[in-house]
Parts: structure tokens; C-alpha cells; sequence
């Protein structure tokens, strides 16, 4: 047994800096990820307003709430609504404008990577009243431009209407980080070996079978990691959205995080521990997605394997 | 293989570490920071009144030479957020509005937040005395804030372009007083200009709602409560007419559609800069067309909200404005902030705030003798022929804040209603209104039956006044009575 620890004790002694330097990085972690994560699931078991110390035990009534709540499972369907439109068309997108600006032929190149990644380093919040500004009904570029295509005869209120205010946040979210998609897909087009799509080529493949043939398959993998990121990142349209439409109208754009933070912070007796269990069953339902798309990756290496 | 002799890489860096370390670690601890003595920490959001606190604190410092005041400006959002999470973590400001906090103060008094003012003889002062009422100021029988800001206004005075409106043929000196009179303005404004003639904020519910309330009131509603009989009032008629007012001028194309998606802040940008002749807000316009639209100020006319018709003469009805600055429990320098906020309770401030031109001041009759402009000041002189007092449960019975405190949001609410009108999501908002008052009054009996099993002395009686009569200030004497 002694012969055993003393190699591990050893090991640990050897890399004692790297652990102390890693020390900062993972208190931060545990103070604002892990201390938070555990505090919400704490909260949603609580009535609690947060004006006080003072919060009532109340067990699941949180959750009883919430699989009765109308706006609760309205927003949790406006959300993976969202998801479920805005990321297969901006991994597709992208990867469509990756391909063309990966071809050496395209002139002004760089200018249009350039171009294409300006919105994503915007502030979400400026991009949000920037729009709202660009799709006023009134005089707004889209409306007049709308108007001289003559494809209407009205002002077009997109963000004023309920049935088209989310899929405008849609159409707006994915314009704003399309650029970062297409640096992953481009990182991802240069994994390919030249030699090997030039073998295509040799054989008599068309480009779009080249592609289909060839790259494709060769990015699958690629397109697990990018599609998960996009996933992720179309969980997070609070401050897009807030300055869009605010949850509106009449809460038809209002997602997951807007009824949270309607609930925790916006309601005239604020409900922490409510919003705390929207956010912790939500939280578990992106888990499940989140475990899905690993094991998808799994099989997916094992087949590749195999 | 021999190490190098002297200073490695990995030994500079492993010494730096080391050396931080302490510093962080102290950093760290509580107390870290020492607090100089005499600091006083300030919390609001009122911009406009600003310049006006500074001098003021100048002063205050001149007075008293170990006081400084440091003072963060938020906005009411922020604020309404910060607070409670500074309160709860033991480090409040020792001076702070409760912005956007709508809460019972008797409720946050229970939790322990505010400390009572040094100069209790303020309730004797003659300014005061009529403003100051039990469960709202005084708590445990001493006074704790004193309502710097008044309740007599409203946030729907009619704002136009005198000249679009004199086009229209109306006398821009008087503008549209009813209902027909601004539909038929709009709609000629709209024929000569081509362009829409009323910007409304529908983005935000909140504003709306109250806007809509202000119009049913002024159509003869007694309020949201009918307060003769304790019932919630949206199911009335003058509810449903004044949206479906507005809703006429959706209708006529005379509204502009970006309404809907604009707060007040791009609205009145939009309305300055011509793209409508009338945009509905408070009499802080005044306050923010002088810095930010100096041009535009000179062409603006302002009129009180329209009512049904030239015999109706509604009134708005609001409780006593709660306190405005309130001091924390944990302040450690508490005698010299409540020194500060004496300076904060004279006539001379209240003129002060009245030239800030935001909400008005308690008084109204400081008005005159202010800096603000002939604007604001026809603005809260429309607000002293039309606003009135309410009526305050907690006032008559302490023990309703406890249900007040509990009472949470119903949707949709008033606001989201008519934005819902609006939008075209809501068809029948008449039944939805009728609705809304439904539950609110289940909701408030309920908790009333909660309250009551605990011990507290509450009933639905708490929320009827007999002796309230329609355009009357309800007062203190009709309290004792």
C-alpha cells in the first residue's frame, strides 16, 4: 500500500504549482457556477420574495405551480421553438457561407469574413434596440424597402405581432451569430485533406457529389460539437430578446429566461424561489439534451470505429 | 542533468504566486475596505433632480466637515434588484429610494429595513402634517420618510405640436379635451401630413395599463377599486370605453403602428423629431424636451388626458405617496444622514424638485414659486383640478399590508389586456377585464381567509370606505372619523 501512494504522493508534490495556479480558477467556478446551481434548487424549494432573510419550507409547491402555469409552459414551448428553428438554419446557413468563403476564388475574401463576424462581437442589447428601430413599421428600412418591392400595402409591424414577433427575434438572432458559426465551420473546412478531395475530383466527382461524398461525412463530427454549441447558445437570448420585444406582445415571444427573470425580479412581489424552480426544470430538461447529444456522439465515434 | 543555477521560469513564477497570495487572501477578508468616517451612501434614480441634490450635498459637506455623500445613480430596474440584495447582504446604502419596490413600506418596516428619522417634531410641521399617515410614514409611532414626491398626477397628459394641432382646427392653446375632439384632430392631422397623428407606448404593460386607468377614471371611474364598495373596478364600463377608444384610433390608422414595439423614451424621440403630433406621457416631458429637444419645446402644447365628453369632469384617484428617502437599519451614521434629510423637507427643496420637472412634489403649491417651465407648470396644473386622494387600507388597518404584501400578479393584467386588445390576441377585452377584476377579488379574499387564520385582525370590510365620495380628497379626518 505504501508502495502505491508514495508514486501518487509524489505525483501531486511534483505538480503542487500547477495545482495552486489552477486553485483561483476553480474557487471562481465553485463561487459563481457551482454556489449559484446549488442555491437555485435550494431556492425553488422555498417561498420567498427576496426582500428578506426569511423564506417558507413549501416542498414541490414550486413545481406543482409551474405544471399547472399556462405562461410557464408557453414560454418553455416559445424556447425550444426558438431552438429548434434558429439551429439547424444557422448551422446550415453557415456552413453554406463557410464553403464560399473558404474557396481561394471568392474576391474580397476576408472583407466578408470580416463583415460576417461584426454583429456577433456587437452588445446584444445594442443589436436589440438598433432593430427595433430598423423594423419600425414607420419609416424602418424594412418597411420601405417592403413597400417599394410592393410586397405589401400596409406598414408591417413584425415585432407588434404576435405571430410574427418571435421568428422576427429568430431571424434577427441567427443575423447577429452566424459569424461565429461560420469560424467554426471554416476551423472545421481545414481538417479536410486537400489530397483527398482532389482524389474525388480525379475520379470524375461533381462538386455537389464531392461534397456530398466526401466532405460531408468527414465534418459529421464537427457538426455534433458545432450543433450542441449553437444549442447552447440558443438558450441564451435574454438580453436580445429583452430589447426586442420584452416577453411581447401579449407573451408570445416570452422564452424561459424572460419568464424567470419576469418572475424573480419584474412581478410587483417578486417569486425567487418560483423562478428558481422554472429555472431548475429547465435546467434538468436541457440536461437530458445535453446527454442525448453525448451519446449520440458515442455511437456515433463507435460506428466510425467499428 | 544539473538545474541552472539562479531565477527559472517556473521559480519566478512559483514566487509571484506566493506572494499574492497574502494580498489576496486580505483582500478577501471582511472589512477590507475601511470606511471613512462621515461617508453618507445615497441610492436613487432621479437624473433630473440630480444637480439640484448635488449642491445640496455641497452644502451639507460645508456644514458638517467629516460628511461626504457618495452617491450611485441606477435605474429603477437596477435599483429594484440592488437593493434587496445589498440589504440582504449587510451592505445597504445609508440613504435610498425604494424604487420600483411596490411592496407595502409597512411590510419592509416589518422586515427591518428602514431606521426611524431623528427629528421626530417633523410631524408637527405644517408642510408635513396633512402628508404623513400611519402605516405608510409612521410605523411603531415615529416617523420614518416623509413623501418628498406627491401622488397628484398622472402619466397621461395629451402632448401635441401646436401647429399640427391649429392645422387640424383646434385652438392649440386649449387642445383636444374629448375623446371625439382628439379622434377627429387625428384623423384630419393624418389626411394633411400622411403620416400616423398619436404615438402611444404599448411596449412596456405597465405604463399602458395605468395609462388606459387614467382614461376610465377620467371617464368617472372611481379608481381600481370602487372604494364605496371594496370591489375591483376593471369590469366597469369606463374601463372597456377607454380602451376601446384607443383602440379607435388603431382602427382610423391613425395610431402609430410602431407603438407597439417603442417605450416612452424612442416614442417621444420619434414624436419630437415629426413622425406624430401627439404622444401621450407625464409631465416629466417637460423635464426632457427642455435638455434633450430644446428646438421642439417652443411648438408643444400640452392638454389634460381627453375625457367621453365636454360634461364629464372625472377625476384621477392614487393612495398618499409612500416615503421617498428612506434610511437604512444598517446605516452607521445615522444621526448625520437624518441631519442630511432634514435639509431634504423644506419648502425650498420642494420648489427645488418642482424645477426638476420629473414627478411633482407633495405640495403642488410650491409650483409657481419654482424654476420649471410654463409646460410642467400647466401640467401640474391641470393635476391639481383633476387628481385626488384615495383612500389607503393599510392606513385605516395595518394588519391589509400583510395581504397586500401577498397578493401576487395576475395574468393577464390590465397592461398586458390591452396590449393583448392591441395586438388582436384579445378579441373580447371587455370580458377579459371583467375577468381580471374577478380574480383579483378571489385572490384578495383568499388571502384575506389566510391572513386571518394566522392571527391578524383582517377582513374584506378593511377595503370599504362609506364616507368616500367621488372627487373628494380622502384625509386624515376622514381616517379618524
Amino acid at each position: 500500500m505504501r508502495a502505491e501512494t508514495a508514486p501518487a504522493r509524489d505525483a501531486f508534490l511534483r505538480d503542487r504549482w500547477i495545482y495552486l495556479f489552477l486553485l483561483p480558477s476553480v474557487g471562481f467556478f465553485a463561487l459563481y457556477t457551482v454556489w449559484p446551481l446549488i442555491a437555485t434548487i435550494r431556492y425553488s424549494f422555498y417561498d420567498w420574495s427576496g426582500y428578506g432573510a426569511n423564506a417558507t419550507f413549501i416542498g414541490l409547491a414550486n413545481y406543482r405551480e409551474l405544471l399547472s402555469d399556462p405562461l410557464f409552459w408557453n414560454a418553455y414551448g416559445n424556447t425550444w421553438l426558438f431552438v429548434v428553428i434558429t439551429v439547424p438554419t444557422r448551422v446550415f446557413l453557415a456552413l453554406l457561407l463557410a464553403i464560399a468563403l473558404n474557396s481561394p476564388r471568392l474576391p474580397f475574401r476576408n472583407l466578408l469574413r470580416t463583415a460576417f463576424f461584426i454583429p456577433v462581437v456587437t452588445t446584444a442589447a445594442i443589436v436589440g434596440l438598433v432593430m427595433t428601430l430598423i423594423l419600425q413599421p414607420t419609416g424602418g428600412p424594412v418597411d420601405l424597402l417592403a413597400h417599394k418591392l410592393g410586397l405589401v400595402d400596409s406598414p408591417v409591424n413584425l415585432l407588434g405581432h404576435s405571430s410574427t414577433a418571435l421568428l422576427t427575434t429568430m431571424g434577427v438572432w441567427v443575423w447577429k451569430w452566424m459569424g461565429v458559426t461560420i469560424v467554426y465551420w471554416l476551423a472545421a473546412l481545414q481538417t479536410i485533406p486537400p489530397d483527398v478531395r482532389e482524389a474525388a475530383r480525379l475520379d470524375g466527382c461533381g462538386r455537389i457529389q464531392e461534397f456530398r461524398t466526401v466532405t460531408l461525412p468527414l465534418l459529421v463530427p464537427f457538426t455534433l460539437i458545432i450543433t450542441l454549441i449553437t444549442i447552447l447558445d440558443a438558450l441564451n437570448i435574454f438580453d436580445l430578446l429583452q430589447t426586442l420585444t420584452g416577453g411581447g406582445p401579449a407573451f408570445s415571444s416570452e422564452v424561459i429566461e424572460v419568464f424567470i427573470y419576469r418572475n424573480a425580479f419584474a412581478e410587483t412581489i417578486p417569486r425567487q424561489g418560483y423562478a428558481s424552480a422554472a429555472a431548475v426544470f429547465f435546467g434538468l430538461t436541457c440536461l437530458i439534451v445535453g446527454v442525448v447529444l453525448q451519446v449520440a456522439r458515442v455511437i456515433h465515434s463507435r460506428v466510425q470505429a467499428s | 542533468m544539473d538545474r541552472a543555477p539562479g531565477w527559472s521560469r517556473r521559480r519566478f513564477l512559483a514566487a509571484s504566486g506566493a506572494a499574492a497570495l497574502p494580498v489576496i487572501a486580505s483582500a478577501c477578508g471582511g472589512g477590507g475596505y475601511a470606511r471613512p468616517q462621515g461617508l453618507i451612501r445615497w441610492w436613487d434614480e432621479f437624473a433630473p433632480l440630480h444637480d439640484l441634490h448635488e449642491k445640496m450635498w455641497s452644502a451639507f459637506s460645508s456644514r458638517h466637515s467629516d460628511a461626504r455623500v457618495d452617491y450611485t445613480q441606477f435605474d429603477p430596474v437596477t435599483l429594484a434588484t440592488s437593493l434587496p440584495l445589498a440589504i440582504r447582504s449587510g451592505e445597504a446604502p445609508d440613504i435610498f429610494h425604494p424604487a420600483g419596490i411596490t411592496v407595502p413600506s409597512r411590510a419592509l418596516w416589518q422586515l427591518g429595513w428602514f431606521a426611524p428619522l431623528e427629528n421626530q417634531q417633523i410631524r408637527n410641521d405644517p408642510l408635513w402634517k396633512p402628508n404623513l399617515f400611519p402605516g405608510v410614514h409612521i410605523f411603531g409611532g415615529k416617523v420614518y420618510s416623509l413623501p418628498v414626491l406627491g401622488s397628484r398626477w398622472y402619466s397621461s397628459l395629451t402632448w401635441f405640436d401646436r401647429n399640427l394641432m391649429a392645422d387640424a382646427g383646434v385652438d392649440p392653446d386649449r387642445g383636444p379635451r374629448t375623446w371625439d375632439e382628439m379622434r377627429t384632430a387625428a384623423r384630419r392631422i393624418k389626411k394633411k401630413s400622411g403620416k400616423p397623428a398619436v404615438i402611444l407606448n404599448l411596449k412596456y404593460t405597465d405604463r399602458i395599463g395605468t395609462q388606459v386607468e387614467d382614461y376610465a377614471q377620467l371617464a368617472g371611474a372611481p379608481g381600481s377599486i370602487d372604494w364605496r364598495t371594496g370591489e375591483y373596478a376593471y369590469g366597469r364600463d369606463e374601463f372597456g370605453d377607454a380602451l376601446e377608444f384607443l383602440l379607435s384610433l388603431q382602427k382610423d390608422g391613425t395610431l402609430d403602428p410602431a407603438s407597439s414595439s417603442q417605450d416612452a423614451r424612442t416614442g417621444r424621440a420619434l414624436w419630437a423629431a415629426g413622425q406624430a403630433a401627439i404622444f401621450v406621457d407625464g409631465c416629466w416631458n417637460a423635464g426632457v424636451l427642455k435638455p434633450s429637444f430644446p428646438k421642439f419645446l417652443p411648438k408643444v402644447g400640452v392638454a389634460p388626458a381627453p375625457t367621453p365628453d365636454a360634461t364629464t369632469a372625472g377625476h384621477t384617484y392614487a393612495s398618499p405617496s409612500a416615503g421617498t428617502f428612506w434610511i437604512s437599519s444598517q446605516s452607521a451614521v445615522r444621526d448625520l444622514a437624518s441631519t442630511l434629510l432634514t435639509d431634504f423637507s423644506t419648502r425650498h427643496y420642494l420648489a427645488g424638485v418642482a424645477g426638476g420637472m420629473d414627478q411633482p412634489p407633495v405640495d403642488l403649491s410650491v409650483v409657481p414659486d419654482s424654476q420649471a417651465i410654463p409646460l410642467y407648470r400647466q401640467a401640474v396644473e391641470i393635476f391639481g383640478k383633476a387628481c385626488r386622494i384615495a383612500p389607503e387600507p393599510v392606513i385605516a388597518n395595518p394588519e391589509t399590508s400583510q395581504v397586500l404584501s401577498k397578493m401576487l400578479d395576475l395574468h393577464p393584467n390590465m397592461g398586458e389586456i390591452v396590449q393583448g386588445a392591441f395586438s388582436g390576441d384579445i378579441s373580447d377585452y371587455r370580458k377579459a377585464l371583467r375577468d381580471y377584476a374577478g380574480k383579483l377579488q378571489s385572490e384578495r379574499e383568499r388571502l384575506v381567509k389566510s391572513v386571518r387564520a394566522t392571527g391578524a385582525d383582517v377582513s374584506d370590510r378593511d377595503w370599504v370606505f362609506p364616507d368616500w365620495k367621488p372627487g373628494i380628497d380622502y384625509t386624515a379626518e376622514n381616517y379618524a372619523s
